[in-house]
């Protein structure tokens, strides 16, 4: 192992590290998450080894630049020497049964480069072997007011819902009338009840903070994928939906007390909802006619999905939320 | 036939779902990281090996003391090999763990059983007992990063 240039110390001035969970592992840890009893957040980097100790830089961060590094929004190197909290570092040789042998205070200019990871390394989806990771991180900046921070978290927690609905291919129960935002409100409600585990883990309001969600990865990243997707898209998707909405307008339909008008506006609605859903990775079009009752719900569901596609893109627009990427 | 007994059973006692039901015998190419040359320890769970690294769930206390890291493919294995070395610089470098040599073999069903491979072909073998699973790789190339 290298020459430490820097001050041993006994282990007992060390504060108390309690695991929280592997960030990134091979074959063992090779990165790894802590917190002190104080609340302070620790990662643990694999930077040495002989034939009977390993190395670990040890490395006071914040939780948000551990998130955005979980999040694929920053790069390991800026975690542990950019982000990083402390001036100094502290360097730990544990043996084989994870005992503490030695330990070294390091001024951050002294720090061996080599200990350091290339600048250009994010997170490795492949080095997360955690099968049940079920949290999704959202960023945010700027300046919030209240009722855009309260609006935020639940329009994303509808559209996961939809999007885990979708997934599993469930049939949605949007029997309610439909007329204008609060039957559409009625239908996420009913989502939200038979999904109670979906919430918001941890949320820290000040800017820059950062929202985590008790979600499945997969269904928080295909949200951001449906952003991209929007963005990328953005004037022909709305050139759609104000189409759709000024038709919906012009014939009154969210005032028609009878489903007999359906039939005679049905390939108008399958045309536009098709258009408006092509854009977007999921849920499809086909999808949302199979779950529902006639095509002008299946609309109301495409149009609502947009809404609350549109309020999320304009955050991640305006630079106030960061997706987790990976 | 008897029943097929794992190698390393005895240090996996206690350990929930290990190996986990999805594990099955295949017939397939498989990849390793290998030290130098090819021998009994280049074979060995990782988590008998010293200094250990932590293992720090049941899923990978599992894979630590009783599977074997392998690759479907060459690519897969050299790219994450370079991945490591970019993010744990030292330590694979002077090769006190992982290895410098990547080694080939053609594993069947008498050999263990095979975890699906994830996105990266990475898979664990869990090998039975009474094999000489040494005797079928041998080392392709150098390793670098």
């Amino acid at each position: 192992m290298l020459d430490i240039n820097g001050m041993t110390f006994k282990k007992d001035f060390l504060p108390t590290f309690l695991f929280i969970k592997d960030l990134q592992y091979f074959e063992g840890t090779l990165l790894a998450e802590y917190q002190t009893k104080k609340g302070e957040t620790y990662v643990f980097h694999w930077c040495d080894c002989s034939d009977t100790l390993n190395r670990w830089l040890v490395v006071r961060v914040s939780k948000r630049s551990l998130l955005q590094f979980e999040s694929g929004l920053s790069t390991l190197h800026n975690l542990l020497y950019r982000d990083n909290l402390d001036e100094t570092y502290y360097l730990l040789d544990m043996d084989t049964n994870q005992e503490i042998k030695k330990c070294f205070l390091v001024q951050k200019v002294s720090l061996d480069i080599e200990y350091l990871p290339e600048e250009d390394t994010f997170i490795l989806p492949e080095l997360i072997f955690d099968e049940n990771e079920n949290s999704y991180p959202i960023l945010i900046d700027k300046n919030w007011d209240t009722d855009d921070l309260a609006s935020f978290p639940r329009k994303f927690i509808d559209i996961c819902l939809l999007l885990k609905t979708s997934k599993n291919d469930i049939k949605i129960s949007n029997d309610g009338k439909w007329d204008g935002g609060l039957a559409s409100q009625s239908f996420y409600n009913n989502l939200r009840r038979e999904n109670k585990d979906l919430k918001i883990k941890a949320i820290q309001y000040a800017s820059p903070g950062y929202i985590q969600f008790s979600i499945e990865r997969e269904i928080g990243l295909l949200v951001k994928e449906n952003i991209d997707n929007y963005i990328e898209n953005k004037d022909e998707i709305t050139s759609t939906f104000k189409i759709l909405e000024h038709y919906i307008s012009h014939y009154e339909l969210n005032q028609k007390e009878s489903k007999d008008f359906i039939n005679e506006h049905k390939d108008f609605f399958m045309e536009k909802g098709n258009e408006l859903m092509k854009y977007f990775s999921e849920p499809s079009w086909s999808w949302i006619i199979k779950v529902s009752e006639d095509e002008f719900k299946a609309i109301k569901t495409a149009m609502s999905f947009y809404r609350r596609i549109l309020f999320l893109s304009k955050r991640v627009l305006d630079k106030k939320a960061m997706f987790a990427r990976l | 036939m008897g029943i097929k007994e794992l190698k390393y059973k005895d240090k996996i006692n206690g350990l929930n779902n290990c190996p986990s039901t999805n594990c099955i015998e295949q017939n397939k190419e498989a990849y390793r990281f290998i030290k130098n040359e090819i021998n009994q320890k280049s074979f060995l769970p990782v988590g008998l090996e010293n200094p250990k690294r932590p293992f720090n769930k049941d899923s990978d206390k599992c894979k630590a003391y009783s599977g074997l890291s392998m690759f479907e493919n060459e690519e897969s294995a050299k790219k994450l090999y370079k991945e490591l070395c970019k993010r744990n610089k030292r330590p694979v470098k002077t090769l006190k763990s992982l290895g410098n040599k990547l080694a080939k073999g053609h594993l069947m069903p008498i050999h263990g059983l095979c975890s699906p491979a994830n996105s990266t072909g990475h898979f664990t073998l869990y090998e039975y007992k009474d094999n000489n699973i040494e005797s079928i790789f041998s080392i392709i190339g150098e390793l670098s990063c």
